[in-house]
């Protein structure tokens, strides 16, 4: 991994289309602003992961007739018995 | 027109301005950027099924069908760059593993947001940090009556993670 070392304020290109700007260190924290072209996500990482992870594990299911049916709020939804 | 083979619907015709295009791809599959929505009109589940993989199709639902208070908050960076809001529409990844559909999971952390007339969509977290990635689409009361349906005997619960 490459380690560089940036001021506040201080900027590194990635490629010659994505910036990273150091905007502010806070304790044991830093905010730093990106500029991408829109094709390129921007993600934290753990939550891009979580995400990814249920998305696998979606298209790995089924939609048995059940589901379907109480989704459709139908009469057989009990939450929906008054 | 367009052929597209599928695995879960076989071979669709699909128009090409019904084709929806995530520039970014989809978390888990960064390399898909072409989808369609697949679905029945009195079916509340839908599938963004994908162009270049026809294995891959995501069960979706709006918001709204499983949970009716839903009002997801999406950064200004991400609305930005999906345009108007009046064009937008989301879903929800839902997750019904198979067999145990009471189990049934939905992903309101991080909805799939659509522009219906630029096509574009992307899946974004939204800001909603309440929300979880897996909320438990049925309640409790919900799922004994699943159960005893689908499989009498079988144990309660939500999905564990694997």
């Amino acid at each position: 991994m490459l380690v560089l070392t940036r001021k506040v304020g201080e900027s590194l290109l990635i490629g010659d289309e994505v910036e990273v700007t150091l905007v502010e260190v806070r304790g044991d924290s830093v905010k730093l602003g990106i500029q991408a072209p829109r094709s390129v996500g921007v993600w934290r990482k753990e939550l891009v992961q979580e995400v990814a992870r249920e998305n696998l594990q979606a298209t790995r299911g089924d939609v048995p007739t059940q589901v379907l049916r109480w989704l459709g709020r139908s009469p057989d939804r009990p939450s929906e018995k008054k | 027109m367009r052929k597209i083979d599928t695995v879960r619907f076989g071979t669709l015709e699909v128009e090409k301005e019904s084709l929806l295009h995530f520039p970014q791809g989809i978390p888990g599959f960064f390399h898909l950027k072409e989808w369609f929505l697949v679905g029945e009109d009195d079916n509340p589940i839908k599938w963004l099924q994908s162009v270049g993989n026809g294995a891959v199709a995501l069960p979706v639902a709006l918001p709204r069908s499983v949970c009716p208070e839903y009002k997801a908050r999406i950064a200004e960076e991400d609305l930005e760059d999906l345009g108007d809001e009046g064009e937008i529409c989301s879903f929800v990844v839902v997750n019904i593993p198979s067999g145990a559909p009471w189990k049934s999971t939905v992903n309101l952390r991080a909805p799939i947001v659509i522009n219906h007339r630029t096509r574009r969509g992307r899946q974004v977290i939204s800001l909603n940090e309440e929300y979880s990635m897996r909320a438990p689409l049925f309640s409790e009361e919900e799922r004994e009556v699943l159960v005893a349906q689908v499989a009498p005997g079988e144990d309660l619960g939500v999905a564990e993670e694997k």
